[in-house]
């Protein structure tokens, strides 16, 4: 008999899912009880977090297309909501999932110049000064 | 917040709901990335490529900069594998170059001896010693090979002992090498003429229109020891010899110097 496991959001909402779902997660193989808070991640992403854990569970061939086409939907999300899956999903600690979500946020990222970069993740510019920085390491 | 044209993706770009007011925006939305925690924000950039995407992460800020940078995205090699599965360790110098990216970083662990043989470096790399003292991560060429290390691009040293048996340390076909930090070492008394640490067949750039900015090739040594060989450096191209100083230790001899077309 498969166990069920509760997880538990930070605005108090509980989760219900199956031992083989769940156990995708290192942290909640891990643990000794069958009850897991998981702090800062609120009911939304957590839900989406035990979505696709359900989805892998079920389907074993993980290279199967149809799979890969859910999964490449499944990270075609907000940015809001990208980064905060990514939290969640490190937290619990399931590899695939964390995988997915960065290598999305890698190929935002990649190829775009500089002034895009910092456009869309503003934050300090300090151009100058970093240019010599990575001059003397060798770029 | 407006985005410039060059965007590829503009489909995230668009969910971005208006109703934002114009001076929260720009906060709420620098905040999310930088929300993720340090081991997140690496897991991100070993995806990218170092040449170009990281190199343009790491301009973005100080965090950025010292995250994309970070040894821990760095290549090593190491004698001894414990774990065959982790990515990122290689057992021989050759195959880490072969993996490597244009621009990646390899640690080459300290102690114990690398083979360096006739090792064609066609990429922009950067090779780093993992000890305190160059002195602790030897490469040894023997005694068939050429060379240890022929670099056919931009490349740095950095920390590393390179012992050539019978031919010559680098040698050095184009691009821009910076050697800081090594030991060079030789056959002490060579009967053959090319045993010499540093060879460099680099010839005269060609002359591109101005628009184009080129780096010329060239060899840069600092803080690096050359013991053996008839002599240092040999060059059958049109690089001299500039700006030498030499430190005369009791026991060896430490030298800055550049080869440059005049």
């Amino acid at each position: 008999m498969s166990r069920v496991f509760k997880l538990k959001s930070s605005d108090n909402e509980t989760f219900e899912v199956e031992e083989a779902a769940a156990l995708l997660s290192e942290t909640i193989k891990s643990s000794s009880s069958t009850e897991i808070t998981v702090p800062n991640v609120k009911a939304e992403i957590l839900g989406k977090v035990v979505e696709w854990c359900n989805k892998h569970a079920e389907s074993e061939d993980t290279k199967d297309q149809l799979i890969k086409e859910w999964d490449a939907e499944f990270v075609s999300v907000d940015q809001h909501v990208l980064f905060k899956l990514i939290t969640a999903a490190d937290y619990l600690q399931i590899k695939e999932l964390v995988d997915q979500l960065t290598q999305r946020v890698g190929d935002m990222i990649k190829a775009k110049t500089l002034k895009t970069v910092e456009m869309t993740y503003p934050t300090f510019n300090v151009e100058r000064e970093v240019q010599e920085e990575l001059k003397s390491l060798g770029f | 917040m407006e985005v410039g044209e060059e965007l590829k993706q503009p489909k995230w770009k668009r969910s971005v709901p208006k109703r934002i007011s114009s001076s929260k925006s720009s906060s709420s939305l620098s905040c999310l990335i930088n929300n993720l925690d340090d081991g997140c924000l690496m897991h991100i950039f070993s995806f990218l490529s170092p040449i170009p995407d990281r190199y343009n992460t790491a301009l973005v800020c100080h965090r950025w900069l010292f995250l994309a940078c970070h040894p821990r995205l760095w290549l090593r090699v190491e004698q001894s594998i414990k774990d065959p599965l982790e990515p990122g360790v290689f057992p021989s110098i050759e195959t880490a170059v072969a993996a490597a990216r244009p621009g990646d970083t390899i640690l080459i662990s300290a102690g114990g001896r690398h083979l360096a043989s006739d090792i064609q470096i066609k990429k922009p790399l950067c090779l780093i010693g993992g000890g305190e003292l160059p002195d602790e991560t030897t490469l040894i060429c023997s005694r068939g090979a050429d060379s240890a290390l022929e670099f056919l691009s931009t490349c740095k040293l950095a920390n590393l002992t390179v012992k050539a048996e019978l031919g010559s340390c680098l040698l050095h076909r184009s691009g821009r090498l910076t050697i800081d930090g090594c030991v060079l070492q030789c056959e002490t008394n060579p009967l053959d003429f090319l045993s010499v640490p540093i060879v460099s067949t680099a010839s005269a750039q060609t002359v591109l229109s101005s628009s184009v900015k080129c780096l010329k090739d060239g060899v840069s040594v600092s803080r690096t020891r050359i013991e053996g060989g008839a002599k240092a450096v040999s060059t059958s191209g049109y690089l001299t010899l500039q700006r030498v100083r030499v430190i005369y230790a009791r026991t060896s001899l430490v030298f800055w110097f550049d080869m440059e077309q005049q």
